[in-house]
């Protein structure tokens, strides 16, 4: 056996060659079935031209319901708002958090359709990655994820599906990785991203692609590498101060020696006896006897999901994604003793979560990620037929630096703001929704290579501004119908203003504009908007 | 009425929105100061490969399969100094190291023991090994001690901002020169920068970004160093490095006020075949280099070049045929104020009782000869802030005083 001669030339995520017959293919039945469309925009409630303000009356900040799915989707429409706010955070989280009983049916079947390798086995994959040099595994899996997140209704599943991901990050482009991930995601992090961190965690240590990436594969009683030890512990469960020695990691590394991957095996993990270090060994503090076999390696997993530090590390990062860089303490501490007394469950957790009064407190704490300003782009607008959403969002994740499971490093993408913000990756998200809004813009600087020079924003993402327009036409008006439409809440005065002398262009800022000059100026409030914080955070 | 004289007739184009801050000199530089150029080999380069110790017969027994043979041998080092020889895809550097411009400095790199890429990266370039509590770089903490006007081009990273570079200071990140700039129609670019101006007056990291984007945009078109032309027929490779190196080159000759750029190398990660995978990615470097040191020419008497890597690798090669994550490892110094011409190092031997846990141990820490630079070629004075826990030395006779 030797699942290391599948390795194809060095790639990343820049070279990664994007199939176009499938892009054209998954296009095409996204838009035949309709459903590359999302739920249609708010309805135009306004009476008549000034009195544009919805219904209900709009905050300046966000209500803990539009707050949730800032937070806990890819971006939202007015529909899923609206029930939302039936429902009630509590029941709408639960309505999320049963992830099972979406009809996602539509989409896995186009999916299934145009990526093959999304149903096969090892066998099958070594197989076509042997014998089809066309086969490209790496491309099916970045773009099924994508379309995933960026159509599935269950939002909060797929948000927790990337957190796990990248919690156990491996190279997508580090050799074998590429033919093996998709089996990865579908087979040890999609079936237990809303389950008990304690099967996930056993999934993650058997599965090819880690025991490849952290070199566990050549672990063995004669040559120990401590790669998977060390980042189990660091990364996976107790946190780099979570209280274990460079002497725990030694130890731990002899618990998994043997454990290893051969094609003889339906799974390719196969513990391998005679390399295992039969000894006995410490580990925080606990003997495990000598004479043990795969249970060495099964028992410090299972020390390390139950060990107090895993919990309050567990609990940490799942309040940096969905809190605050820096969460509260009394948050984090709440859902470490919520994952303590419930083995680990995530559901559990994140009730604890969402249902805190730091959660709601949180409202603007976080900036989006560029797949997170990406996707809202496209799930904010209803885009019209014909539209290359796809394409859109892949090319802009890959261009702002954020393909998925493309991070080289164990760590995965950082969550932090400080890592995304720099003048240079705000200016492109500016450009991008320039681009987006004017629709006539060159997407240019970002767009690689595969695309034609002349393309313009609207053949990727068609806004419907005329729909979104409604009856709205002094520049008042055009600003409050954009920014309900966009944020679905109130904004300052000083930042309203700013909008409104934006879309007014001199004109008095009551006045009925002409509606050519009514869509220039949706379009300019649109390219500000877009580009402002309110936008830019979540 | 079409947008465009819509817009202009409103007046908004007319109300001045930003002022550019820019600093034009001969060079661009204030005062005599170097600018400093950090090239980061992300992977942990294999500093025994790239400067070959082809004097210590250890180095040979403990590499049976992937040493780089001696000098005269087919496919040897170049000699340097008698003891240590260049790979020969690093041969572009060997006139810049005669010409007494380029120093290589061995078994260097940070005393941290961690082996981890990104501990090891996070502590090197937050300048404080070891710490885990550091949330800004030591290159932001050096321009925050800077005074005096200031471009937004001070500190420049390329690519991404380097952690090197993080902090409370401003600085820019940069993709490319050409697509740094605002994409609009030209009669919507003053009201749209109004709005932006107007919705981002706050102070939080995103109004500082903000502020940054539309000060720096204006200060490069008004620099315009996409213009300028690569010098004395220097030729860059077509590669990500060589492609930053050169518009590293165009802002310095742009005068836009450049003092400390950040430009990353990647792929020295060389767990196997270690000779197939170190072959380009050397060539590239020193083509790189020797075309950035040939394109300035004699701009390079004020220009520093400092190149480090996380860590060296284990001495003994693995069973394929690469090396796993060591310690020490190679740092180049290029510039007309370097001390070229030699290989600095205490260097500790590669016998079994010399080596740090099985790799070359580090008798030179980075923080000693980035120290150097900074005092004697950049003019700093006070480290205090900048590597807070160092107890130096802050000197190696690396480079020259200004």
């Amino acid at each position: 056996m030797n699942v290391l001669t599948l390795q194809s030339s060095p790639m990343t995520a820049n070279t990664l060659k994007a199939n176009q017959a499938q892009i054209q293919a998954i296009t095409r039945l996204l838009v035949d079935s309709g459903m590359g469309q999302l739920p249609a925009m708010a309805a135009d409630k306004s009476a008549a031209d000034g009195k544009t303000l919805a219904a209900a009356p709009m905050d300046q900040q966000p209500d803990l319901l539009a707050h949730f799915l800032n937070r806990s989707s890819y971006g939202y429409s007015a529909e899923e708002l609206d029930l939302a706010r039936d429902l009630g955070l509590a029941e709408y989280l639960e309505y999320q958090l049963a992830w099972e009983a979406f009809d996602i049916g539509v989409i896995e079947n186009l999916l299934h359709q145009v990526f093959d390798s999304l149903s096969m086995d090892y066998a099958e994959v070594i197989h076509r990655a042997r014998s089809d040099n066309q086969f490209n595994p790496a491309f099916e899996i970045v773009a099924a994820t994508l379309i995933r997140a960026a159509y599935q209704p269950n939002q909060l599943y797929e948000m927790m599906v990337e957190f796990w991901s990248n919690h156990f990050n491996v190279n997508l482009f580090d050799g074998a990785i590429q033919v093996f991930k998709g089996i990865d995601d579908r087979d040890n992090i999609r079936p237990h991203a809303l389950g008990r961190f304690r099967d996930l965690l056993h999934a993650n240590a058997k599965s090819p692609v880690m025991l490849l990436y952290l070199d566990g594969f050549s672990n063995t009683a004669d040559g120990p590498n401590e790669n998977y030890a060390r980042e189990l512990m660091e990364l996976h469960t107790l946190g780099v101060n979570g209280g274990y020695t460079e002497d725990d990691v030694k130890e731990v590394a002899r618990c998994f020696t043997g454990w290893t991957i051969t094609e003889q095996a339906d799974g390719l993990f196969f513990f391998f006896a005679p390399n295992h270090d039969t000894g006995a060994k410490t580990v925080l503090g606990q003997t495990i006897p000598a004479g043990g076999g795969i249970e060495d390696g099964e028992q410090v997993l299972d020390l390390l999901a139950s060990h107090p530090s895993t919990a309050a590390f567990i609990a940490k990062k799942l309040c940096q994604r969905f809190i605050s860089d820096e969460p509260p303490q009394a948050a984090v501490d709440a859902v470490a003793t919520t994952f303590t007394q419930t083995d680990g469950d995530i559901k559990d957790c994140l009730r604890t979560l969402f249902l805190s009064d730091e959660f709601a407190a949180s409202s603007g704490q976080k900036f989006k990620r560029p797949v997170e300003y990406v996707l809202s782009l496209v799930r904010t607008f209803t885009p019209v037929s014909n539209n290359r959403a796809f394409e859109f969002i892949y090319r802009q994740t890959r261009n702002m630096k954020q393909t998925p499971f493309a991070y080289p490093a164990p760590t995965g993408y950082s969550d932090q703001a400080a890592s995304w913000l720099n003048t240079n990756a705000l200016l492109d998200r500016w450009n991008l929704a320039f681009a987006v809004a004017f629709g006539d813009l060159d997407l240019g600087r970002n767009v690689d290579g595969d695309n034609e020079p002349s393309a313009v924003a609207a053949d990727f993402l068609p806004i419907p501004v005329l729909t979104m327009l409604g009856s709205a036409r002094s520049a008042a008006a055009i600003t409050d119908r954009m920014i309900e439409q966009v944020l679905h809440h109130n904004i300052g005065q000083n930042d309203r203003d700013a909008l409104i002398q934006l879309a007014a262009g001199g004109q008095p800022s009551t006045v009925p504009l002409p509606l050519d000059q009514a869509l220039a100026s949706a379009r300019a409030v649109l390219a500000a908007l877009l580009a402002s914080r309110h936008f830019q955070q979540r | 009425m079409k947008r465009r004289t819509f817009l202009k007739a409103s007046g908004l184009a007319a109300v001045p929105l930003i002022t550019p801050r820019l600093v034009f000199g001969q060079t661009g530089q204030t005062g005599s100061a170097d600018v400093l150029v950090c090239v980061y080999q992300r992977g942990g380069a294999d500093g025994l490969n790239m400067v070959v110790p082809h004097g210590e017969s250890a180095y040979y027994q403990n590499r049976p399969n992937i040493a780089v043979p001696q000098p005269g041998q087919t496919g040897g080092a170049i000699d340097l100094d008698g003891f240590f020889g260049l790979n020969p895809n690093l041969s572009p550097l060997k006139s810049l190291y005669d010409a007494g411009d380029l120093a290589v400095v061995h078994a260097t790199g940070s005393p941290d023991p961690s082996r981890s890429h990104f501990e090891a990266q996070d502590f090197m370039e937050y300048g404080t090994p070891g710490v885990n509590t550091t949330t800004d770089g030591w290159l932001n903490r050096y321009l925050a001690t800077l005074s005096g006007p200031a471009s937004t081009f001070q500190g420049v990273g390329f690519g991404q901002v380097q952690l090197a570079l993080q902090g409370a200071y401003p600085v820019v990140g940069m993709n490319s020169i050409e697509g740094y700039n605002l994409n609009t129609h030209p009669e919507d670019e003053d009201p749209l920068r109004a709005a932006i101006a107007g919705l981002f007056n706050q102070a939080a990291p995103m109004d500082v970004a903000a502020s940054g984007i539309l000060a720096s945009v204006d200060e490069l078109k008004a620099a315009d160093p996409g213009s300028i032309a690569v010098d004395h027929g220097a030729e860059y490779p077509a590669s990500p490095f060589g492609t930053d190196m050169q518009q590293v080159a165009q802002l310095i000759k742009s005068g836009i006020g450049l003092q400390v750029a950040c430009v990353d190398v990647g792929g020295w990660d060389h767990h196997d075949q270690l000779e197939a995978a170190m072959t380009p990615l050397a060539s590239d470097f020193a083509a790189t280099l020797a075309a950035f040191y040939q394109d300035l020419g004699d701009r390079m008497a004020s220009v520093t070049v400092v190149t480090m890597t996380e860590f060296g690798r284990r001495v003994k090669e693995n069973a394929s045929l690469g090396t796993d994550h060591g310690h020490g490892s190679v740092m180049f110094a290029l510039g007309g104020g370097v001390n070229g011409g030699q290989v600095i190092t205490q260097w500790p031997g590669l016998s079994s009782g010399d080596l740090n846990q099985g790799d070359l141990a580090i008798t030179t820490d980075y923080r000693t000869v980035l120290s150097d630079a900074l005092i004697n070629r950049l003019g700093a004075a006070d480290l205090q802030s900048v590597f807070p826990d160092f107890v130096g030395p802050s000197g190696a006779g690396v480079f020259q005083s200004i």
